[in-house]
């Protein structure tokens, strides 16, 4: 059976979406499927402490829910207008599925693997918090801190994980 | 967002094609992180194919002038910051076919650049200025210069 995102306008819907845009997947080299669902996992973990945690500090004041998160001005690349999100994000996703669904391609299993981890992360209950205190950013690896209140914990999957200072 | 960017490109003549000037170093580490040479490295030595029809796939008209740096990551992870002076833009690489899987970071250096830290409140992609400037020496001192032409 055909693997689908859910809709757009669903939390897990869009949480889905932004894990596979944020997280490396299986076109990169050094994949692995262990590092990208811990990425899924921890991402999954800040946006649920974003919403927690005074949403107005990571500048979404009167996020009611997940999706307010992710759609917070400057926070996620892309998707500030969400259900609309960016065109190159868009076609690096479908092609995605493209792959996973097409039984042919020799790198489906990889793909389908990779979008069933984000969907399961999606839905599933949040991790215990391994931060040592409330895990609520992530940064492009390699790239600077989100700010001076915050502590980088963890790297994995292509990003650098940071807790509140 | 000119200042950002240095002077200007590099002065060099353009052939058709590409040409690519490098001044590379081993790796080191500098202020910004340790860096490598992307012309040693069997994934990354691709810089000059890669960038030439990444920006072939964008479309890229006249003379295009790139900085590609190296940049070793704290996982022993390897990835590189490709600063493209015309489009002000800096692109994250990190080893795959660029043209078939955009990358996971564009930074648009007119929209996502911040004054200060205080700015970014927990962004996972807004940069500061500072960061910019950073990047933008280290790879005009240690980087791989590329210029991609008009398509011949």
């Amino acid at each position: 059976m055909a693997i689908q995102l859910d809709e757009r306008t669903t939390v897990t819907g869009a949480e889905t979406r932004l894990l596979m845009a944020e997280c490396r997947g299986p076109s990169f080299p050094n994949y692995t499927l262990v590092a990208a669902t811990e990425c899924m996992q921890l991402m999954d973990l800040v946006l649920y402490n974003r919403l927690k945690n005074n949403p107005g500090q990571f500048m979404a004041k009167h996020a009611k829910t997940i999706i307010d998160i992710i759609k917070a001005p400057g926070q996620f690349a892309g998707f500030e207008k969400y259900p609309n999100y960016n065109g190159a994000i868009a076609t690096n996703l479908q092609s995605m599925l493209n792959i996973a669904n097409k039984s042919s391609d020799p790198r489906h299993q990889d793909f389908a693997d990779f979008i069933n981890a984000a969907i399961k992360v999606a839905k599933e209950v949040t991790i215990s918090d391994p931060s040592g205190g409330i895990a609520a950013s992530w940064r492009t690896q390699g790239a600077s801190s989100p700010g001076s209140n915050f502590v980088k914990f963890k790297t994995v999957g292509g990003n650098d994980f940071y807790r509140l200072k | 967002m000119r200042s950002l960017l240095g002077k200007k490109p590099l002065r060099k003549r353009c052939y058709r094609g590409l040409l690519v000037a490098g001044i590379l170093s081993l790796s080191v580490q500098s202020v910004f992180g340790a860096t490598f040479n992307v012309m040693d490295d069997p994934i990354f030595g691709t810089a000059k194919t890669t960038i030439e029809a990444y920006a072939r796939a964008r479309h890229a008209k006249g003379v295009n002038n790139f900085c590609v740096l190296g940049q070793l990551t704290e996982d022993r992870g390897k990835s590189a910051w490709i600063i493209w002076r015309q489009k002000k833009e800096i692109i994250l690489w990190e080893g795959q076919n660029l043209v078939s899987t955009r990358p996971r970071r564009l930074i648009k250096l007119d929209k996502d650049v911040v004054a200060s830290e205080a700015k970014l409140h927990g962004s996972s992609y807004l940069v500061t200025r500072q960061w910019v400037r950073d990047l933008i020496s280290e790879c005009d001192k240690a980087g791989l210069q590329a210029v991609v032409g008009p398509k011949g």
